[in-house]
């Protein structure tokens, strides 16, 4: 059990600054999420937490104490990695009693430990096979035994779930965070696939160019983004941004695209934003084809069925066509003009030029 | 009938890549074929025309003289007239090579798998380090056999190292560890670090690691290594007949005494010979021909 605190921390690889300033507290049983694109410094973070690479500035506590000069074995923490790094040479019981037998551990409690862990895995029946001889999702179990049987303070994972099949993935989504609520350790989960952000996380840190944009839980950050990159990473499909300037209407504001035009709904006045250049982000669940619809009419031109909902593409007047999601049973034809809404308080702003947030 | 043709076109590249290997085949088995087939003739055979492709009188006398330990003891491995007949022991120098080989071989295997893992991991020597240690073997060796002759016969080390095995052990060791280092370099590569990792994680010091992950895991790319090495030394001449030659014979510098002006030409004994020295080449080879082809192939493992 253990807290874990990230202070202004900072990695430089020669003149490439690969992790800058990130200030995080991840909390004593708390299943944290950092995200992003590639190259945005989330493993580059948790490698520094594990101790394989050494900050160029700032600091990492683990429970209270600053680890950075610590070896990764003193930081008892356990690691599953993006390739599991099983070892091949070995069975998988050799691979799951390696961390036990490292620390000297008797050979009957080590077969102990490991049969007990085997066995709420539900791999017991493997221990004799050599890891080139499992399956995708098999040789996952053995690697997080490996970890779990070790008892760390906190685990850490390297996007684990990678290498398996859509349909594994998902499965082994429910299981870690099974395994998660079962142990009460902290989890530190590095992914740049949003879903499993979302599905997994008690909380999520949001990570662009080696900062962090954003930390909250997984619907705070869905609904209410601090700027248009996580507006954008979050959902599929993404968020729908329209360009457009902000115009006084009538003591409120209304956003005004070239083919658009939206009242929007504030707690006050704020007049002195009319006539910013805006971007207006509205999610695909939150476009309601309806007729007559206020905000705007196009012609649709594709329709992606996805069984439960469809994917509508209308094309209104924007660069890009806007992505509507609607119930399946709503039918409509490509080429079709209709009108649509937008959902009421559905909608965000972001500003042109910083795309940072802009709240009404 | 255009898929017919590129059947065909693909049928016909088979045919003369088969072609060209078959060839191939012959043109480097042929001398090996022939020196086997040599050792077995009486020396009536040995020049005969037309040539005799297998022989007509079976022999083994040549493998008699050149095994046959010399009337006047064994310190001298040259030759002993008995008539016409020369009698040439051969025994001494296949224990002589053996000796220098694999003591040679094993010493620059140990060293190159710790600088080699030193260069990969800690990134020894900066990054061109490999590409100047290669540099070192763009040197003809003549340019150090005189150097190292020189150095060698100085009175102080005379005794030790001139005509003497450390004397030859020594060059072999430097001479071919360029070679083991870049060979056991790119095995060494082939390791995923995340493997060293997931074992530092769980606590394991750098020895215990090196021990229990990589030692494992570069076994093949070691007996690779020694085997390429071991053929660079047993059949290495220049440094072995310049730097000793004397009271120390390699079988290198035996093979070539079998032609000279003092004894003629014995192709019969010469071919016996060279079919004893291609010998611990074989068998090394056969002995771990496993691990020469997970060694040879280790780069298309899937991981």
């Amino acid at each position: 059990m253990a807290k874990i605190e990230l202070e202004k921390l900072s990695k430089d690889f020669g003149r490439f600054r690969a992790v800058d300033g990130v200030d995080l507290e991840i909390q004593d049983g708390e299943f944290m999420v950092f995200v992003g694109p590639s190259g945005c410094g989330k493993t580059t973070t948790l490698n520094m937490i594990a101790g394989f690479e050494r900050p160029s500035a700032g600091a990492v506590r683990i429970g209270g104490r600053v680890v950075n000069d610590m070896e990764p074995g003193e930081r008892d923490l356990g690691m599953v990695f993006q390739s599991l790094a099983l070892f091949p040479h070995m069975t998988v019981f050799d691979n799951i009693a390696f961390g036990l037998r490292v620390k000297k551990t008797g050979e009957g409690e080590v077969r102990a430990r490991v049969q007990a862990v085997t066995a709420t895995m539900k791999i017991a029946p493997l221990l004799s096979k050599r890891p080139g001889q499992l399956s995708g999702g098999e040789a996952q179990r053995v690697a997080l035994a490996r970890t779990v049987v070790n008892n760390p303070s906190a685990f850490l994972m390297d996007e684990p779930l990678s290498s398996l099949d859509a349909k594994l993935r998902v499965e082994m989504r429910t299981e870690l965070k099974r395994l998660h609520t079962t142990l009460g350790s902290t989890f530190i989960y590095v992914t740049h696939d949003q879903a499993e952000a979302m599905t997994m996380a008690d909380r999520i840190a949001v990570m662009k160019d080696g900062r962090v944009q954003q930390v909250g839980e997984p619907l705070d950050i869905y609904n209410d983004p601090v700027n248009m990159f996580v507006a954008g990473f979050f959902g599929v499909p993404s968020m729908n941004f329209i360009h457009g300037r902000l115009e006084a209407r009538g003591g409120s504001l209304a956003f005004a695209s070239a083919s658009l035009l939206c009242p929007l709904d504030g707690k006050g006045a704020r007049p002195d934003l009319a006539g910013r250049a805006v971007n207006l982000g509205v999610r695909p669940e939150n476009i309601r084809i309806v007729e007559g619809g206020d905000a705007g009419s196009g012609a649709v031109n594709l329709i992606e069925p996805l069984g439960d909902e469809t994917l509508v593409h209308i094309e209104s007047g924007g660069n890009v066509p806007l992505i509507t999601k609607v119930e399946s049973t709503h039918h409509v034809r490509p080429g079709e003009k209709v009108s649509f809404e937008f959902k009421r308080g559905q909608v965000v702003l972001f500003d042109a030029g910083t795309q940072d947030r802009i709240r009404l | 009938m255009r898929l017919l043709s590129r059947e065909r076109r693909a049928l016909g590249g088979t045919i003369l890549r088969s072609t060209f290997l078959v060839v191939w085949l012959l043109v480097t088995l042929f001398p090996i074929y022939w020196m086997v087939v040599t050792s077995f003739k009486p020396h009536q055979e040995w020049f005969a025309w037309p040539p005799h492709w297998i022989p007509h009188h079976f022999t083994w006398n040549n493998y008699e003289e050149v095994l046959a330990v010399g009337a006047g003891g064994t310190g001298s491995k040259t030759t002993q007239l008995s008539g016409a007949q020369q009698v040439l022991t051969a025994v001494l120098p296949i224990r002589d090579s053996l000796i220098i080989s694999v003591s040679s071989s094993t010493i620059a295997l140990v060293l190159a798998a710790f600088l080699a893992y030193a260069i990969s991991r800690y990134g020894t020597g900066g990054r061109n380090y490999l590409y100047s240690l290669l540099m070192v073997r763009m040197m003809p060796p003549i340019v150090l056999a005189v150097p190292l002759l020189a150095y060698f016969t100085l009175p102080w080390w005379r005794h030790y190292l001139h005509d003497s095995y450390l004397g030859l052990i020594i060059p072999y060791v430097l001479t071919t560890l360029p070679y083991a280092v870049w060979m056991m370099h790119s095995f060494i590569e082939e390791i995923p670090r995340e493997l060293e990792n997931a074992a530092r994680m769980m606590g394991a010091g750098r020895v215990y690691m090196m021990r229990k992950i990589v030692l494992p895991l570069i076994g093949p790319g070691l007996a690779v290594t020694f085997i390429f090495t071991f053929i660079l030394n047993w059949s290495e001449f220049l440094l072995a007949y310049s730097l000793a030659g004397h009271k120390l014979i390699t079988v290198t510098v035996q093979l070539s005494q079998y032609q000279a002006a003092d004894v003629g030409r014995l192709y019969g004994p010469q071919a016996a010979f060279g079919t004893i020295a291609i010998i611990p080449l074989v068998a090394l080879g056969l002995a771990i021909q496993r691990h020469l082809v997970t060694g040879f192939s280790f780069g298309m493992i899937r991981r």
